[in-house]
């Protein structure tokens, strides 16, 4: 039983990291139509800042926390103004655009790596007393339920954000007809730029909270990328409630195949669900619109 | 020469495919034998590279260039093309691990191209439904499967140790063992190139290639034409798989040696990157990428740690402020691109 609440827990703080990346490229999608392979590379870029901040200089964590995440935010909304909107302007095809953040993606994965060389960063641990929390017979690390914690608060935050505030409901009315909410006075491009800024946030809070488990690390983007996809894709891409249940759904999958099966198996499972989706239910869980 | 330049000809462009076809034949063989430059084994192994991934970039081209489907997946292609002509041809693993026959190199690498087209064109199923979004992250799952598949299974591949000693093409008993002469697999290499560029103009040229086209103009519009989207865009799919899978086989028997690091997600990206350097949906642009990448590769080796940023540098570079590639500089480039790509193997 305590193996199986500990699991369960490492299971939901993976879960909550995809579903941090699987809302930022459900947000993406709904707000420009175009996929962003930049997600997971900019968490792990996220967590390299905040480990620097953090690690390096000691600043206080949650002061390096909310540094990182508008760093990161700024990186995010740069990267739309700079590459994304210019590709847009010159009517370039769609698969110039994807092409455009894999490209970016490279970078900054080979940035992280000129910068904070190659080895594997062990992150400090975030709290001073680290013993861990007794549930029954398990014992829980503090810094996983603040990892389920603060990605939970996120998520509610985000959802109040969209639906309760002017601003949240302007980006929704642009990802719904872009011409019709410029008609309404609504700054289309502003929208986009800031929910791509608010996707690079979102991976750099998973990021952060993910760095004290996985250690930070250049290859993490590459390593977790296409299971944010997996997240997306099982929950249906473009909808945002289906990327948060799809991505934990991938976390636990993730960690109980590893536990009981094999764990040379896990990624062939997760990545074979996610093609059967593709094949057999590309909508995914929650009815999204993909087909062509 | 202005409007109909020499080069821009059927004629012209004959004489001009005749003048690098010599050289190219020629060149090496004067080297081989000292009368220019000198004697050089890593040279050939740079032309016996350009010359693979001439053919993968172009089975990419018909794909990408021709028919507008993205693939991020074709280093798994080129992973099951290496990896099925050493397991059918390799007498310690595979087939001659179970049954003590293996199969003849050329046959197997033939096969296998054959295999992966078939297994293209199941990957291309449910590919040809999907919106291009997800093709890419289909085809880079497919990628990461197979590369999954030849890292973990290790009774079958030898998981990330790789297989060593793979044997040598021999035709008839001529043998193109790379261990003595490395020129004599150059040649078997172009003799591949040429007939599968051959093959691909014609394809281009036929009714198929026209469909092709036509879906990536305007999916729509051709399905209203009577062209069959799905089944076209499966046929695209298995002719890129069997260019890659054929590359993959002729790859394995000359470099000897194969283990998954060859087929990660990055070498897709570079198949992309060579392409779109080049410029797709030509002839020339695929052979230019291939080349000039390779080039820079090699010369980029002491800055290993860097390569991988210079291509994202690059890439991002070539979709924002030349699409076309170098192809696309100029309208009698391919004739310019013939001399320097004749320039490029004199140095």
């Amino acid at each position: 039983m305590s193996m199986f609440i500990s699991l369960l827990v490492g299971g939901l703080v993976l879960g909550c990291t995809y579903g941090m990346l699987s809302l930022g490229l459900s947000l993406i999608y709904q707000a420009s139509g175009f996929m962003n392979f930049t997600q997971a590379n900019l968490l792990m870029f996220g967590a390299f800042v905040c480990y620097q901040f953090f690690g390096v200089w000691e600043i206080p964590f949650v002061i390096s926390l909310i540094l990182s995440v508008a760093i990161m935010f700024c990186v995010g909304w740069g990267i739309e103004r700079v590459v994304i909107r210019r590709l847009v302007a010159k009517k370039a095809k769609n698969v110039y655009v994807v092409l455009s953040t894999i490209a970016i993606s490279i970078i900054i994965e080979n940035l992280a790596m000129l910068i904070w060389n190659p080895r594997q960063h062990y992150f400090p641990s975030i709290f001073k007393d680290s013993s861990p929390i007794k549930i029954g017979s398990a014992s829980i690390g503090k810094e996983s339920l603040l990892c389920i914690v603060v990605a939970l608060a996120a998520m509610v935050a985000l959802h109040f954000f969209l639906n309760k505030t002017k601003f949240g409901t302007a980006m929704r009315a642009a990802a719904q007809n872009k011409t019709a909410a410029s008609c309404m006075g609504i700054n289309v491009n502003k929208t986009i730029g800031i929910t791509y800024g608010i996707a690079a946030a979102l991976a750099c809070l998973g990021g952060i909270l993910i760095a004290p488990k996985m250690t930070a690390y250049y290859q993490v983007g590459n390593q977790i990328s296409m299971k944010s996809f997996a997240g997306a894709v099982i929950g249906g891409y473009g909808h945002i409630y289906g990327a948060i249940v799809g991505a934990m759904f991938v976390g636990l999958l993730e960690t109980f195949v590893g536990a009981y099966i094999s764990s040379a198996y896990k990624e062939l499972i997760v990545y074979g669900v996610m093609i059967l989706f593709m094949i057999i239910k590309p909508s995914g869980l929650f009815n999204a619109k993909v087909y062509e | 020469m202005k409007k109909n330049g020499f080069f821009e000809t059927k004629k012209g462009k004959t004489i001009a495919a005749a003048v690098i076809l010599a050289l190219l034949v020629i060149i090496p063989l004067l080297m081989d034998n000292n009368i220019i430059l000198k004697q050089n084994k890593y040279f050939y192994v740079l032309l016996c590279l350009i010359g693979i991934y001439t053919i993968i970039t172009s089975g990419l081209d018909i794909l990408f260039g021709y028919t507008g489907q993205i693939s991020f997946g074709h280093a798994g292609f080129f992973c099951i093309g290496a990896y099925g002509s050493v397991l059918l041809t390799h007498p310690g693993w595979g087939l001659g691990k179970l049954t003590g026959y293996v199969l003849p190199p050329i046959l197997s690498i033939l096969l296998v191209a054959c295999i992966t087209a078939c297994i293209g064109a199941l990957l291309a199923v449910p590919a040809s439904k999907l919106v291009f979004h997800f093709l890419s992250m289909l085809t880079i799952a497919f990628n990461q499967i197979i590369y999954l598949i030849a890292n973990n299974f290790s009774w079958l591949t030898n998981g990330s140790i790789g297989i060593t000693s793979v044997p040598a093409v021999t035709i008839l008993g001529f043998s193109f063992s790379t261990v003595s002469s490395k020129l004599r697999y150059y040649y078997l290499v172009l003799f591949f190139v040429i007939v599968l560029l051959v093959v691909k103009t014609h394809i281009i040229n036929s009714r198929v290639g026209r469909g092709l086209i036509a879906i990536r103009e305007n999916p729509t519009a051709a399905n209203g034409c009577g062209i069959n989207v799905a089944k076209y865009k499966i046929m695209s799919f298995a002719i890129s798989a069997f260019y890659v899978g054929l590359a993959g086989g002729l790859y394995v028997h000359m470099i000897g040696f194969v283990s998954p690091d060859t087929f990660i997600q990055n070498t897709s990206v570079i198949f992309i990157t060579m392409l779109l350097f080049g410029g797709s949906g030509n002839l020339v642009g695929p052979i230019l990428g291939a080349a000039v990448i390779t080039f820079i590769q090699e010369g980029l080796q002491s800055l290993a740690d860097y390569r991988m940023l210079i291509y994202g540098v690059l890439l991002l570079i070539i979709i924002l402020f030349q699409p076309q590639g170098l192809s696309g500089l100029g309208k009698t480039f391919s004739g310019l691109a013939a001399r320097g790509k004749g320039g490029e193997s004199n140095g």
